[in-house]
């Protein structure tokens, strides 16, 4: 039986179907919820992890298997990678919803807040005005990247994932990778120089 | 290349990343994302895809998560047997078990081939096993099927309308008064595709002019699935 078949069943109320579908996938669901927490540097105590396990079932079965039923297997899709990504996304919104918010009167171990930083207005405006010209002129060479190049510097700079672990994601060896990451820096440098600024870095 | 390039390209990302406004805030179906990443999705939907992960935050933050776990694809830990009982108890058995009507159409009479509903049989009701060692399997013009669900009693009567076409007339009662429940929604489903759907404050439909073939009938409230019907008729 496909994996449409079984989700199918399931929905459908099948009793056994569903007694299956708990003991194939439930190790999976729990698992994945450790590693996921364990990747954002969390540790929740055992009973969150059992709350967000049962949040994870009753999302997939409430409203008549909603969410379940919304599993269409399509373009190679299996249900186990499927559930593996519901539970990715579940327990990183879970996280998004615990995270404290940060005062923007809170000081920082140097004693300022990020009120001061907002309100900072030692620096003459002239000034202000004319960095803020640069930077507006080096974020254009950001936008005039492709948006291969822009994935690119999201998955390695800003996601701070590394170069080898890019390379089974991307399907390229890991020679190509540097040569993608220079070919970036290259077209960067050139718009730089070409808009008034050298870096030598 | 220097830490220090790469620092100041990583600044100028943000910043620009800060002032770049996400047009669309439908986010990608998980399958699509799935799809992605397995290198399985078509180009023209993974440049689309690949868009929308750089201007949206939780989007990308799960696709670094999932990009991160398949190094970490130990599933050790055990699930405590208490959570799976917890989870197959979500689904009770006894709610869950579909109406299922075989029945074939020979000019004006109904036969039974199968059925784990009672019938009606005058006044009484008789499981489809019972009916058959009675050799009543035949019914001339109409057949009324009855099963009880978890909350709600169904019964269903298909009735001949014309050749090869019949009605179907779906009621659903409260099992334990016999009274109707308001805000019940009946839908007529064939191949996954909703052909009709009411909603009954009488608790009864009538599907009229149904062709020959296999569908299934939904009995919905506003939060859940009280009752599925399925139905082949065979000629």
């Amino acid at each position: 039986m496909d994996d449409l078949e079984f989700a199918r069943r399931c929905v459908e109320g099948d009793k056994r179907s569903w007694d299956e579908f708990v003991d194939r996938y439930s190790r999976l669901i729990y698992n994945y919820i450790h590693s996921t927490l364990k990747i954002k540097g969390y540790s929740f105590p055992l009973e969150n992890i059992r709350d967000l396990f049962q949040d994870i079932f009753l999302l997939l079965t409430k409203e008549n298997f909603k969410k379940l039923r919304s599993f269409k297997g399509l373009n190679k899709c299996s249900l186990a990678s499927w559930l593996r990504q519901v539970t990715v996304n579940f327990t990183l919104d879970s996280i998004r919803r615990i995270k404290p918010l940060v005062s923007i009167n809170e000081e920082d171990e140097n004693g300022f807040s990020l009120e001061d930083t907002l309100s900072d207005s030692s620096e003459p405006l002239l000034d202000r005005l004319g960095r803020e010209e640069k930077l507006r002129q080096l974020k254009d060479c950001i936008e005039r990247l492709e948006t291969d190049d822009k994935y690119f510097l999201e998955l390695h700079l800003e996601r701070g994932l590394s170069l080898e672990e890019l390379r089974g994601h991307l399907r390229l060896s890991r020679g190509a990778i540097d040569m993608r990451k220079a070919r970036i820096i290259k077209k960067l440098k050139k718009c730089f120089k070409s808009k008034g600024f050298a870096l030598d870095l | 290349m220097s830490i220090k390039m790469d620092n100041l390209i990583k600044m100028l990302y943000r910043e620009w990343k800060n002032a770049f406004s996400q047009t669309s805030i439908d986010h990608p179906q998980d399958e699509t994302i799935v799809a992605f990443l397995n290198g399985s999705l078509p180009e023209a939907d993974a440049e689309r895809l690949k868009g929308h992960l750089i201007g949206c935050r939780s989007c990308a933050e799960a696709v670094e998560v999932q990009l991160r776990l398949s190094r970490e694809t130990d599933l050790i830990k055990p699930v405590p047997e208490e959570l799976k009982s917890w989870a197959k108890n979500l689904v009770a058995a006894q709610n869950n078990t579909a109406l299922e009507i075989v029945l074939k159409l020979k000019g004006k009479i109904w036969e039974v081939l199968g059925t784990n509903g009672d019938i009606l049989l005058g006044q009484e009701l008789v499981p489809a096993l019972v009916l058959r060692s009675r050799k009543r399997e035949n019914f001339k013009d109409e057949v009324t099927i009855l099963k009880d669900f978890k909350d709600i009693r169904v019964e269903i009567k298909i009735e001949n309308s014309s050749e090869g076409i019949f009605d179907l007339i779906v009621m659903a009662r409260d099992k334990h008064t016999q009274r109707s429940i308001k805000d019940l929604r009946f839908s007529l489903i064939k191949d996954e595709l909703e052909l009709e759907s009411y909603s009954a404050d009488s608790g009864k439909i009538i599907f009229e002019h149904v062709l020959l073939g296999s569908y299934r009938v939904d009995i919905t409230n506003l939060n859940d699935k009280l009752a599925s019907i399925l139905i082949d008729i065979k000629k």
